[in-house]
């Protein structure tokens, strides 16, 4: 039969193992539960900037976009060029016998300086668009980073998590050695 | 010791967590909040602006009150008729309330705006453009006269010479003010992206609206704008050489050396320059 002192000190070792196993547990769990976290958190992040903002951008990329942003510049400047040609700005002065060859030919110049003047058009716009998203993707980047900086207290916060378990543990331990000492 | 550290240890690491999670809360709440005015002041739209409630100030009634739980997220004060003695509660435990005020409203950089910068030049070059033709027209026209060839084919042909110079001056000044308007285009983009970096270095969304709002001001402000060259400059230089040498003597200009106000073995070309007409017209 165990003598009481011998009783006391098993139930102090008991107390500090059980402490110990559901302190470790409830740690393992916290610091499994952390990184989880800040891999879920990421991986949104990356998703929305996916998702959101760059599959988005991407039609607005491509040679038909181009296209149609050149020929719609093109059309813009046309109309203004029309316009322009088309104003009289000194009163009597005579239109010279070459007048409609020269509207001709200017037509044909304007036409193709228009054409030409799209590409910048599109050029502009590209660059716009690209700074956009950018933009947006920065902000999503800037977040993710911030979010990312908090895993060490994270992981920090649940390095302790079984702490307490732990020092319950300890607690009956060292009742137990006091009471085998008394 | 070490027990003791067990048991209350674990509560200060947590503190430490969420104090940084709630502080990257914050963070996010006024990058967001800084890119809503920033968008609104570069793109048109308005964002709503609070006031902190000075300490001392009595309580009103009619007034709504807001709460600020974390940096830029403002909200009502919990009920209507609990405002007075949550009013009172939180001035007395220093805690901030804020009243709305009126939104700011700001119309942005819209394709309007840049049209007009493209219009304003337009505007500003045809009439110096009218000008210049009148004076060259009038000047071919002393010339063709003295020449005694007013009706002839030489002077249809030295009008339509002015009438294509003339329309293609119209398209030239036509791209010139788009161009202005596109630079004024990368313009507004550059300083949104300041304004932006601005925002994510100080992390204060009041200071980089003000910047915005600065930097958009100054981006309206219009530019210093060159007049026009004389644009038909190039084709009266042409005629007035063709006025001093007469049919049948007219030098050959050469690529290189002489010719065009250049070395001439046999003649001295006096330099032509319409823009200041000379003595002899």
């Amino acid at each position: 039969m165990p003598t009481p002192m011998l009783g006391q000190a098993g139930m102090s070792g008991i107390g500090s193992s059980i402490g110990g196993i559901f302190g470790n547990i409830e740690t393992n769990n916290a610091l499994d539960a952390a990184t989880r976290n800040a891999i879920a958190k990421q991986r949104q992040s990356i998703a929305q900037g996916y998702n959101q903002v760059f599959m988005p951008s991407l039609p607005g990329l491509g040679a038909e976009a181009a296209t149609q942003q050149i020929a719609q510049g093109a059309g813009q400047r046309m109309q203004e060029y029309s316009q322009l040609l088309e104003q009289p700005l000194v009163p009597n002065v005579p239109q010279s016998a070459y007048g409609a060859v020269d509207q001709a030919k200017l037509g044909v110049q304007a036409n193709a300086q228009a054409n030409l003047g799209g590409y910048s058009d599109w050029s502009l716009n590209q660059m716009i668009n690209q700074i956009r998203t950018k933009q947006e993707l920065d902000k999503i980047s800037n977040f993710a980073k911030g979010n990312a900086a908090l895993l060490p207290f994270n992981l920090n916060a649940a390095q302790h998590a079984g702490d307490t378990a732990k020092g319950v543990g300890s607690l009956v331990d060292m009742a137990a050695m006091f009471g085998a000492l008394l | 010791m070490s027990i003791l550290g067990d048991l209350f240890g674990s509560s200060g690491s947590n503190d430490a967590a969420k104090a940084a999670t709630r502080a990257e809360k914050q963070r996010q709440a006024l990058i967001n909040q800084g890119m809503t005015g920033i968008n609104a002041v570069y793109g048109g739209g308005s964002f709503p602006t609070y006031t902190q409630v000075a300490k001392g100030t009595a309580f009103d009634p009619k007034a709504q009150y807001y709460t600020a739980p974390s940096a830029g997220q403002y909200n009502p004060l919990a009920k209507q008729k609990d405002n007075a003695a949550s009013y009172k509660n939180r001035m007395g435990k220093n805690r901030p309330l804020y009243l709305k005020g009126q939104d700011q409203t700001f119309t942005g950089f819209q394709p309007d705006f840049f049209n007009q910068a493209s219009q304003a030049y337009i505007n500003y070059a045809l009439p110096q453009l009218s000008q210049q033709y009148k004076a060259a027209y009038d000047t071919s026209q002393y010339g063709l006269a003295s020449q005694g060839l007013l009706r002839s084919s030489a002077a249809d042909q030295a009008r339509s010479n002015l009438d294509l110079t003339m329309g293609q001056q119209k398209l030239s000044i036509a791209d010139t003010g788009r161009q202005q308007s596109q630079d004024l285009q990368k313009q507004v983009e550059n300083s949104r992206q300041q304004a932006i970096n601005n925002l994510y270095q100080t992390g204060d969304p009041t200071q980089a609206i003000q910047s915005a709002i600065g930097q958009a001001s100054q981006i309206q402000a219009p530019s210093f704008i060159q007049p026009l060259s004389n644009a038909f400059s190039g084709i009266m230089n042409q005629y007035a050489l063709q006025q001093l040498y007469p049919t049948g003597q007219q030098q050959q200009p050469s690529p290189v050396g002489y010719g065009y106000g250049g070395y001439n073995p046999y003649y001295s070309t006096p330099t032509m320059n319409f823009n200041t007409p000379p003595a002899y017209y």
